[in-house]
This record gives C-alpha cells, sequence and structure tokens, in this order.
C-alpha cells in the first residue's frame, strides 16, 4: 500500500479534500465511472464542447481565481515561475472553444456522435467509431497542461477518465477538474484525478477497468508499466522525445536574427525546457550568421524574455545537476552566461541541455550534414523549430519527414502548438476510439 | 617498523613554482595565518599553469584577484571526470581516481605532490580526533594502499597508520571482499587501544558475519561514507547504535569522516545517539553553503549545495562545487547527504535516456 500522502482520489467538493488512496475505493470509482460511460455517450457534441469552452473561460476571465491559484500552486509544485505557468495555461485554455473542439471531433472521427455508421466518400466499407468504456492516463509529466488536455480528450471522445498525475504535477489537472465541476457538473461526472506511486499496485487495478490505456514517460518507466498490463489492454505510448531548433539562413536572407532569437528565447523560457517541445540546441546553418553572433543576440532577447517569463527556483537535485552539467561544458566548450545560458560548440552534433534555460548553439555547414548528425535520434524527434527560406522548404520538411519527426513548427511557436495537433504524430481522438469497419450488407437481407 | 610510505609519496615533484607555494600552505596548516593570503597565492599558481581553469575562472569574471574566498568560482565535481585538473603536464606524484560507483565513469584528481595532502590530513585528524595518543595498531577496512594506489582513502588511511599508530596498519578488504574473520582475529588479538578505519559498507558487512566483539579499551572507529550507490537499508542512528553493539564501544568512540577523491581535506564528525554530529572542517578547507540556482555563497545557517575551498588542493583546484548539501554553521557542517537526483519533471525527463539508447543501438548495428 502507497503512503496516503501521495496517493489520492480527488473526489471530494475542494482539492483539500482529497481521499487517501486504497485498492478498494479505487475499485468503486473505477466502477462508477464504467458505469457513467452510458450517459456520457448520449451527451451530444455540442453540449461538451461549450461546457469545456465554459470551463476555459473559468480560468481565462481577468481575475480567475484558478489561474491565480494555479499561478501559486502549480509553480510551487513544479518549480516554474508563476509568469511561466500562467502564460502557459492561458495559451493552452484560449484554444478550447467550442468551434475548435468541434472541428477536432469532426476532423478525426468523422461523425459528431459515437456508433454512427459513415460512409466513406470513396471507399465501399463505411466505419463508426465507439468510446472506451473508461480510459485511463498514467502521466508521469510536471507540464501543467498535460492533464487537461487529456481529460479535453477523452471527453470529446465521451470517454470517462481516469487521471493519475506525478506527485510533482497534480496541482493543475486537479484544479481543472474542481472548475469543470464549477460550469460543468454533468461533464465532471465522469472524470477523476488520482496520484499514486510508481510502486503501487494500482496501475494493474486500473487495467481491470480501463480498456485503453495512455502511458508517458520515458521507455524505461513504460517497459516496467506495460509489464503489469492484460494482453487485452490498449496501450498508447507517448515516450520520451526531443526538440530543437534550425536557423537555416541564406546569404540574402534578411537582417531577422533579432526576431529569430527572440523566438528562440521565448521557446526555451516557456516552461524553462523541461517539456519535449523545448529546444534543447540551436543548430546555425551556412555562414549568414556565426554561432557567436546568435549567441550574443540571443544573450540580448532573453533577458527581455525574462522579464516577462521569469525562471523558476531551482530545487536541490536540480541545481546539483545544472551546476555540475554547466560546469563540464565551461571546460569543454565556450559558455555565454545571461538569461539563457548558450553553450557554444564547435563541431555539429546534438546535444542534451541540462534544462533550465541553458541551451546548445551548434553550427552546421550544410543541411545535408545536419541530417547525418541527427540520424541516432530517427523517431525520436518531437518538434523541429524552423527558419529556413521558402525555396528549401520542401526539401527540408521531406528529410525531417523520413527522420520521423512529428512537428515542424515557426522559431517562437514551438511551446505553443495548434490545438489541432497530433501528438508524438499520432491523432489525439482518432486513437482513443474503437474503430469499427461496417462493410455493405448482404443484398438478400431486408 | 613503520614502512616508508608516507616518505614514498609525499615527494614533491617539481611542479614549476609549487613547491614555494606547497611550501606557504604547509605553513599554513602548521601555524595558521592569512587565509587569503595564501589563497590568493594558489590561485596565482593555478591561474599560472593551468590554463584551462585559468578559461574557467575568467569565464565566470574572476580575475585572479579574490577579496573572500567566496570570490573564487568552485570547479564542479563531474569536470574531474573529464577534463585533466593539474598545474603541470609532467607527471604526477599521484592521480586519485573516484569509484564511479555513481555515474560509472571514474574522475581524476590528479596531483603533482601530496604534501600538503599528507601534511594537513594528518594534523586535523589528530587536532580532531585523537590528539598525540598513538595507537597500538589501525585496523583498516579499505583497500591497502599499497594494491590500491589510486584510492584517496586508502593513501589517507595509510598516513594516519604511519603517524598515529606504533605497528604497521593491517588492511581487510582487498579484490576477494572482507576478510571478516582476519578482521576478527586482529580485533581479538589487540591489548591496545586500536583504531578501526573502515567504510560504512564494509562495516555493515563484518557486523552482519561476525559475533559480537569488543574493542580493547580507548579504542576508536571512524566510519566513512561507503554506501554510495548501493541501498541503505538501516537508518544512521540504528547503523551506529549497531557499529557500538557489535563492537563493544561507546558512542563516544565513534566518528564520521567526511571527504571525496576531488578535496585534499577531511572532515570530521563525533557520533551521538542520533546519528553523526556537526562535521569540522580543518582551518585550511572552508565549506560553504550555496543557493542552487545562482550559486550564490549563503549565510551561516542556510541549506544549500556546499562548496569547499581547499588550499591543500594546491596543485589541482582550489575550490570545488559539489553535489552535497549541507548546512553551514560556525559550529561546523551538518551534512544531509548527496542531492536527491532530479526531480523529472516535464516530458522531456528521457532525453539522456534518448540519447543513451541511440548510442548503444549505434555501437550494436
Amino acid at each position: 500500500m502507497a503512503s496516503p500522502d501521495v496517493s489520492f482520489l480527488q473526489m471530494g467538493p475542494s482539492v483539500d479534500e482529497a481521499t487517501p488512496l486504497c485498492e478498494g475505493l479505487l475499485r468503486a470509482r473505477l466502477r462508477e465511472l464504467r458505469e457513467s460511460a452510458a450517459e456520457l455517450r448520449g451527451m451530444r457534441l455540442e453540449e461538451v464542447a461549450e461546457s469545456l469552452e465554459a470551463v476555459a473561460r473559468l480560468w481565462l476571465v481577468p481575475g480567475s481565481h484558478w489561474m491565480r491559484r494555479a499561478g501559486v500552486e502549480v509553480s510551487t509544485e513544479s518549480g516554474l515561475s508563476a509568469g511561466v505557468v500562467e502564460e502557459h495555461l492561458r495559451d493552452f485554455l484560449s484554444r478550447i472553444t467550442s468551434g475548435a473542439l468541434s472541428s477536432l471531433v469532426r476532423a478525426e472521427l468523422g461523425s459528431e456522435e459515437p456508433f454512427r455508421v459513415r460512409a466513406h466518400p470513396r471507399l465501399a466499407a463505411s466505419r463508426a467509431w465507439c468510446p472506451p468504456a473508461l480510459t485511463a492516463h498514467v502521466l508521469s509529466s510536471t507540464v501543467p497542461s498535460l492533464g487537461m488536455e487529456v481529460i479535453v480528450q477523452s471527453l470529446l471522445c465521451r470517454s470517462p477518465a481516469l487521471v493519475r498525475t506525478s506527485t510533482n504535477g497534480r496541482c493543475a489537472t486537479r484544479f481543472f477538474l474542481l472548475s469543470l465541476r464549477e460550469a460543468a457538473p454533468r461533464l465532471a461526472r465522469h472524470v477523476s484525478v488520482v496520484t499514486w506511486d510508481r510502486e503501487s499496485p494500482f496501475l494493474a487495478v486500473t487495467a481491470e477497468f480501463a480498456p485503453v490505456l495512455s502511458l508517458w514517460g520515458s521507455d524505461g518507466s513504460m517497459e516496467s508499466m506495460v509489464r503489469q498490463l492484460p494482453a487485452t489492454t490498449r496501450v498508447l505510448r507517448y515516450g520520451g522525445r526531443v526538440s530543437f531548433s534550425v536557423i537555416a539562413a541564406r546569404a540574402e536572407t534578411p537582417e531577422i536574427l533579432d526576431r529569430l532569437v527572440g523566438g528562440v528565447a521565448e521557446d526555451v523560457a516557456l516552461l524553462d525546457q523541461t517539456g519535449c517541445m523545448s529546444p534543447h540546441t540551436v543548430f546555425v546553418l551556412g555562414a549568414r550568421w556565426s554561432v557567436d553572433e546568435v549567441a550574443e543576440a540571443l544573450r540580448v532577447a532573453s533577458t527581455e524574455v525574462a522579464s516577462r517569463l521569469p525562471m523558476g527556483e531551482l530545487g536541490e537535485g536540480e541545481g546539483a545537476e545544472r551546476a555540475q552539467a554547466l560546469g563540464v561544458a565551461e571546460f569543454k566548450y565556450r559558455v555565454l552566461r545571461g538569461p539563457i545560458t548558450s553553450v557554444i560548440h564547435g563541431e555539429t552534433g546534438f546535444h542534451v541541455s541540462p534544462g533550465r534555460r541553458v541551451v546548445h548553439l551548434v553550427p552546421c555547414s550544410d543541411f545535408d550534414t545536419l541530417i547525418a548528425s541527427l540520424q541516432s535520434l530517427k523517431y525520436r524527434i518531437h518538434s523541429i523549430g524552423l527558419y529556413c527560406e521558402r525555396v528549401d522548404q520542401s526539401a527540408f520538411l521531406r528529410r525531417f519527414s523520413e527522420l520521423g519527426v512529428s512537428r515542424v513548427c515557426r522559431i517562437g511557436r514551438m511551446q505553443r502548438p495548434l490545438w489541432l495537433r497530433s501528438h508524438d504524430g499520432r491523432p489525439r481522438l482518432a486513437d482513443v476510439v474503437n474503430w469499427m469497419d461496417v462493410e455493405p450488407p448482404d443484398e438478400t437481407t431486408s | 617498523m613503520h614502512c616508508s610510505y608516507w616518505a614514498r609519496v609525499a615527494r614533491v615533484t617539481d611542479g614549476p613554482g609549487l613547491a614555494s607555494v606547497e611550501a606557504r600552505v604547509c605553513a599554513y596548516i602548521r601555524e595558521g595565518g592569512d587565509f587569503l593570503d595564501v589563497l590568493n597565492a594558489v590561485v596565482s599558481y593555478q591561474r599560472r599553469w593551468n590554463s584551462s581553469l585559468d578559461r574557467f575562472w575568467a569565464g565566470r569574471g574572476f580575475e585572479g584577484m579574490a577579496l573572500s574566498a567566496a570570490e573564487v568560482p568552485a570547479v564542479p565535481t563531474d569536470v574531474f571526470r573529464d577534463v585533466k585538473l593539474c598545474s603541470s603536464e609532467r607527471a604526477a606524484a599521484r592521480v586519485f581516481r573516484t569509484s564511479g560507483t555513481m555515474s560509472g565513469k571514474r574522475g581524476e584528481h590528479w596531483k603533482l605532490s601530496t604534501a600538503a595532502y599528507d601534511e594537513g590530513a594528518v594534523a586535523h585528524f589528530r587536532a580532531c580526533v585523537c590528539g598525540e595518543m598513538q595507537f597500538e595498531s589501525f585496523l583498516c577496512l579499505v583497500d591497502d594502499p599499497t594494491k590500491r594506489s589510486d584510492s584517496s582513502l586508502s593513501h589517507m588511511v595509510g598516513l594516519l597508520a604511519e603517524a598515529c599508530s606504533r605497528e604497521t596498519a593491517r588492511y581487510f578488504v582487498g579484490d576477494e571482499g572482507v576478510d571478516v574473520a582476519g578482521f576478527v582475529e586482529s580485533v581479538c588479538a589487540s591489548d591496545g587501544p586500536v583504531v578501526v578505519f573502515a567504510t560504512a559498507f564494509s562495516l555493515a558487512h563484518v557486523l552482519a558475519e561476525a559475533a559480537p566483539m569488543s574493542l580493547p579499551t580507548g579504542s576508536i572507529v571512524v566510519e566513512t561514507g561507503g554506501f554510495k550507490g548501493r541501498h541503505r537499508e538501516l537508518s544512521e542512528a540504528q547503523f551506529y547504535g549497531a557499529i557500538c553493539d557489535g563492537l563493544g564501544i561507546d558512542v563516544s568512540q565513534l566518528w564520521s569522516e567526511y571527504s571525496m577523491t576531488e578535496l585534499s581535506s577531511q572532515l570530521y564528525a563525533r557520533a551521538n545517539c542520533g546519528g553523526r554530529g556537526l562535521f569540522r572542517a580543518p582551518d585550511w578547507c572552508l565549506v560553504q553553503a550555496c543557493d542552487p540556482s545562482s550559486l550564490q555563497v549563503l549565510p551561516y545557517g542556510e541549506r544549500g549545495l556546499l562548496r569547499f575551498v581547499d588550499l591543500a588542493n594546491t596543485d589541482s583546484v582550489v575550490a570545488v562545487q559539489t553535489s552535497d548539501v549541507g548546512v553551514v554553521t560556525e559550529e561546523g557542517v551538518r551534512l544531509s547527504g548527496r542531492a536527491p537526483g532530479a526531480v523529472p519533471r516535464g516530458c522531456s525527463l528521457a532525453a539522456e535516456e534518448i540519447l543513451s539508447g541511440s548510442r548503444r543501438a549505434d555501437g550494436e548495428s
């Protein structure tokens, strides 16, 4: 039995009334969620989408007590500054509009409602989607919006959701559930938020009730989790990915370096490089700008960004690791310290940042050299923040796609993905629901 | 008859200018003086002969004249794994290596001379632990320094044994593990006070395998942190209780030693019923706690990452940044152990895993 201070089930009317988790309680709640599935399946998309938009509005209204509370408590828990937490959540929640959510459902699932057999326009067969009786999401992330995102995802699929948050990433998800209770109590009945230790038996218990499980975390931890699951559980894995930026200017590229590094600074500062979409390395292609010029421009730009998005406090472990890694970098490479610290390299290669606003600046003579240096990251790259000339774009995209890159975006937008995005190159909703192909019936049937 | 172990290893190997600066450090160890003055002499020597350290300091805006010890940027211990931090290209008198248990890659502490190290180690052990007492013997649950010449712990224990005991030290740890029977036999054969100098790991091994025994009256036990990378099942207080019961000593006879390969000085704490007490550093090794985010030195009484300004690191790196956590007070240092591994944050927590996995895959293909 895990210790009650880290395992709890969010059932009470307020955060403070979270209930210590035990196996019996979890089973009872999982049963309730499953039994509520029929009601959720009967809810129209319009109602679900509008309810979710109403929740987002609760957070986005000026002076919102939810946002204020998240700014304080999520900040303490995650080590991000209140400014970064609020900006991150504002950005995420502003994209939860009824129109955008409905478009997402239509784009990915075709019909707005489950069980509707919808003919494919060009194929003989038709298909219908069916919500899982329960979807469980096991998160090990501290990215504040992730728990909110999977709740929205499940509800759009009309599947009740159990969200297991990490012990240091639970506040935002709990607050979202509580605000859901305030704005849309009918929807909130279909969601539970829990926290448990990795060593606890609760994952196996959850798998008895949830036919679909999404697992987030490192490959190692996912492997050990999957071993606990029955073969019939459909597992959606979201493993570790890395991201980087590419500045590929040509000689004729106008003087836009300040704007580009402003974007890099934003990508680095938002979430302090704790997200899988945060850039570790910036590759500087060609001779238009040297890595030293980029480093100096970044130092200037980072001052402005840091005033708007201050860095969070480091814990002892994080501070020690960062100090050690930066110290080694200072001996092996050149380091330009600033609100964002640049580690300036001489040879092409991807480098992992120790996080918390340390970015590697890497020169690269040409695109082929860049691609060659990225081969070891094949299928492990989440986002690339790209600046290149229009004439180079299609070649870049083709080669990135061959590397299995999930997403290419503008520099400065790496932490602000479009809501209609896929994650890790996979659809958000179509992956969750069960699909049934319906072929034409026997013509003799009446 | 003592072997001339100390004499063999303490010879100054003629780093340019090292003899004079080391003489100043040794004089400070013996007589005290102006810490800042000696520190600046060491800094000046290291800047002149260690170009990579000079670049590191310059990059941190330190130009070489410290108005306080806090101004000297500290080199993180991980750097010892990647960079040769030595003030000469000449052959070193000693290269001490870390165990590598935490990271797999061993750090190296190059020393052109161990003179300051040796003088300081004995002086502080006497000042802190045993005064001028001569023990009958040292029973050492560490590797024999003649067999593990790259172990700074073995080197130090060898020095202390030579300086503070009448008989040659006996070592009970080797390639075959801990020689528990040999240790017990030596304890039983001792009729005068002994020093048992042991890693916590070796002590735990002895306590688990041997029947309770009684060290001769006046003996002491010095335990040093040897649990790195291994699961610790007992609390500190429980472990100390087990040592006292197993070796038949009072808790007042139990000491704890703290140091690391990257340092040349040691800290000692007397044990008490609750565990280790406050560690006392020698005058030539200043301990400071610093803020994990800014690495700025914190006032006395505040908890932070520990950094050491160790004059006895004369020909390597005078200021060392560790990942250990503690509180520094005027009375001593309260150690809280290694900073916990950074709490996984965000969803990029597996970045290193990705790279190491990719490298493994590359190597296998």
